[in-house]
């Protein structure tokens, strides 16, 4: 299988040359992989190195129990990879575009009635301490009377799948495994929502999810992943400019049926570069000198400012 | 043109925010006032965090204000012992403003108390320099000259002790009214979060009777080095001083601030106060709405900073 290599220019914004170049890559992408799904004995990815191992495809059962009448179990294969393993921010980092793809493949005797194949992968950041406040009427004036504490909550979450999540699968099933935005992961402990019922404390996780959805913190692609081929999908994914900084790891979950068959895991991980990487640890392990720096950093330029001006006047 | 910001973490148009200094700028070199009330917000509308935008537009007010001084310097409008005594006060009035702006936040209600203050003060202080100006422009117009010769000897103010010579204000004052304006500025600054020249402003004018000009350099002067304290505080205390975006709005604000002070020369008195005094409404008339209109989203959510 080929993999995509951390290349710089897969980041966004695209220039209309870039755009083709990444455009041709994808297809080479594609190429590779319809060639490794023509040699289906030989799945692992060995022909390139990686820069993190990839962790083995994994194989889960079906959850729904088999009938006795077919006693050779279908197993399902999944392998997923991102078209990007590290994403570097730098000065000229204004968001980036990444790309998911990978094989879904069954073994073992095609089952009966056993419904559609969907693909659902999610993207989510390092989670954060998120607090949530409402502001209320009081004597004519809007405050911020009330407010919750969420300890865990993810800074970026993405959802994107073959079909609407509503057609890949039951609720329940897809709030085992945190699927869809009503079923991100932000939790508080009870002592930080005392004097909350679960009602009104659902009100403020609601609106969280709201407020992260406006401001493209937490995205939902219902179709953004398409079956190329049999066995072959991809889809792809912009992240935004404000994307957290640290890991983002990606569950990519195959469905079948509406239940859970396989699932495979992958990681990206978003670091600082260069100059971004010094002003933030610079700003953070001297800040004493930091402050000093830019206090002397505005002095020069105001006082730059009006020498060079009484220089052009003559003065 | 975009520039990924370090600390804000995110991405900006340069351009946007070397124009955001500039207009900031501008106004600074011409009133004589920081512009931290009009930075801040104007950040945040552009998606920079609130607590970067604070820390940073600390940082842009220092360069716009020491430009700004040297401009007024040359034209012989700073009386840097003014300055100075207004400096010592502040730092007085600033150590017991952070004791009260913890007590508030105990109380919780830090927010509310920081728009009320921003609307009683500017709310008063605007409308009395409009209705003064709009007078002092009457009299102008009708040809009648307007009082020049600021009486100096009678009034409470000059039976207090330690009286000295401001030259350049031409005043001769006790030590103790502009130390106590300094005190007072500097606890509302440290509350309200600004540098305070729209507080220091008037109140030089009309407490202190310094000519508007020279009020104008002083008070720049002043706002400077009571920012540059400010700048360092956040940048050691909070990290939310992003460098690179205050080195935008410096570029913009320097060439604004020089501008303005040229602009600002060629106005009188009366009407520099009469353009204060309408923008200081405007400000305060803007946040009565904010504290007033329905919100389009009663709530909000912000993610606090991982430790690393």
């Amino acid at each position: 299988m080929r993999l995509a290599q951390d290349d710089p220019k897969h980041r966004a914004p695209f220039g209309r040359p870039i755009r083709e170049l990444f455009r041709a890559i994808g297809i080479a992408i594609l190429v590779g992989l319809t060639a490794t799904a023509a040699h289906a004995q030989a799945p692992t990815p060995s022909a390139t190195p990686t820069p993190t191992p990839t962790p083995a495809p994994a194989v889960i059962q079906p959850a729904t129990p088999q009938t006795p009448s077919s006693p050779p179990q279908t197993t399902y294969r999944l392998e997923t990879d991102i078209s990007m393993r590290s994403i570097p921010i730098d000065v000229r980092f204004s968001g980036a575009r990444v790309v998911i793809f990978g094989s879904a493949s069954q073994m073992g005797p095609p089952p009966v009635n056993a419904g559609p194949i969907d693909v659902v992968a999610i993207i989510q950041g390092a989670p954060a301490h998120l607090t949530v406040r409402r502001k209320t009427n009081a004597w004519g004036v809007w405050l911020n009377t009330r407010s919750v504490e969420f300890e865990q909550a993810p800074r970026y979450y993405a959802v994107v799948s073959t079909r609407p999540l509503e057609a890949v699968a039951k609720t329940s099933v897809l709030a085992e495994y945190g699927i869809g935005f009503e079923h991100i992961p932000i939790s508080t402990t009870l002592n930080q929502a005392i004097g909350l019922g679960p009602i009104q404390l659902n009100e403020f996780r609601d609106a969280a999810i709201q407020l992260g959805i406006a401001n493209r913190q937490y995205v939902r692609l219902d179709g953004g992943l398409t079956f190329v081929g049999k066995s072959l999908f991809r889809g792809q994914i912009d992240l935004p400019a404000t994307v957290p900084v640290g890991q983002l790891d990606v569950s990519v979950f195959l469905f079948r049926g509406g239940e859970v068959v396989a699932r495979h895991e992958n990681r990206v991980t978003v670091a600082r570069q260069g100059f971004e990487n010094f002003v933030y640890e610079f700003a953070h392990r001297q800040s004493l000198l930091y402050g000093l720096m830019t206090v002397a950093l505005a002095t020069l330029i105001g006082a730059t400012a009006s020498l060079l001006i009484q220089l052009r006047r003559g003065g | 043109m975009d520039f990924y910001l370090p600390i804000a973490e995110t991405a900006a148009n340069i351009f946007v925010f070397i124009g955001m200094g500039a207009a900031v700028g501008f106004l600074s070199g011409m009133f004589g006032v920081g512009g931290g009330f009009l930075i801040t917000p104007l950040l945040m509308l552009t998606g920079i965090p609130s607590a970067v935008a604070v820390g940073t537009g600390a940082a842009q007010v220092v360069a716009s204000s020491v430009s700004g001084t040297i401009a007024q310097y040359r034209r012989n409008n700073v009386d840097l012992k003014m300055g100075l005594v207004l400096c010592a006060g502040g730092l007085i009035g600033a150590v017991f403003g952070v004791q009260a702006v913890s007590a508030l936040r105990r109380a919780g209600q830090f927010d509310f108390f920081v728009s009320l203050s921003y609307v009683v003060f500017l709310g008063s202080i605007g409308a009395l320099m409009l209705a003064e100006s709009i007078n002092a422009i009457r009299k102008s117009k009708s040809g009648r000259p307007a009082a020049k010769r600021r009486d100096t000897h009678d009034g409470l103010i000059h039976a207090l002790p330690w009286k000295i010579r401001f030259h350049r204000s031409k005043i001769y004052l006790s030590i103790i009214p502009p130390l106590a304006i300094g005190a007072f500025v500097g606890l509302l600054s440290a509350i309200m979060g600004v540098g305070g020249g729209f507080i220091m402003v008037p109140a030089m004018i009309y407490l202190l009777k310094m000519p508007t000009n020279v009020v104008i350099g002083t008070s720049l002067f002043q706002i400077g080095v009571v920012t540059a304290l400010t700048t360092v505080l956040h940048a050691t205390s909070n990290q939310n001083v992003d460098i690179v975006l205050a080195f935008l709005l410096m570029i913009g604000a320097v060439v604004g601030a020089e501008l303005g002070a040229n602009a600002g020369q060629n106005l009188r008195g009366e009407h520099l106060r009469f353009w204060l005094a309408a923008i200081v409404l405007l400000v305060a008339a803007r946040i009565s709405y904010d504290l007033i209109a329905t919100p389009a989203n009663v709530y909000s959510s912000s993610f606090t900073r991982e430790t690393r």
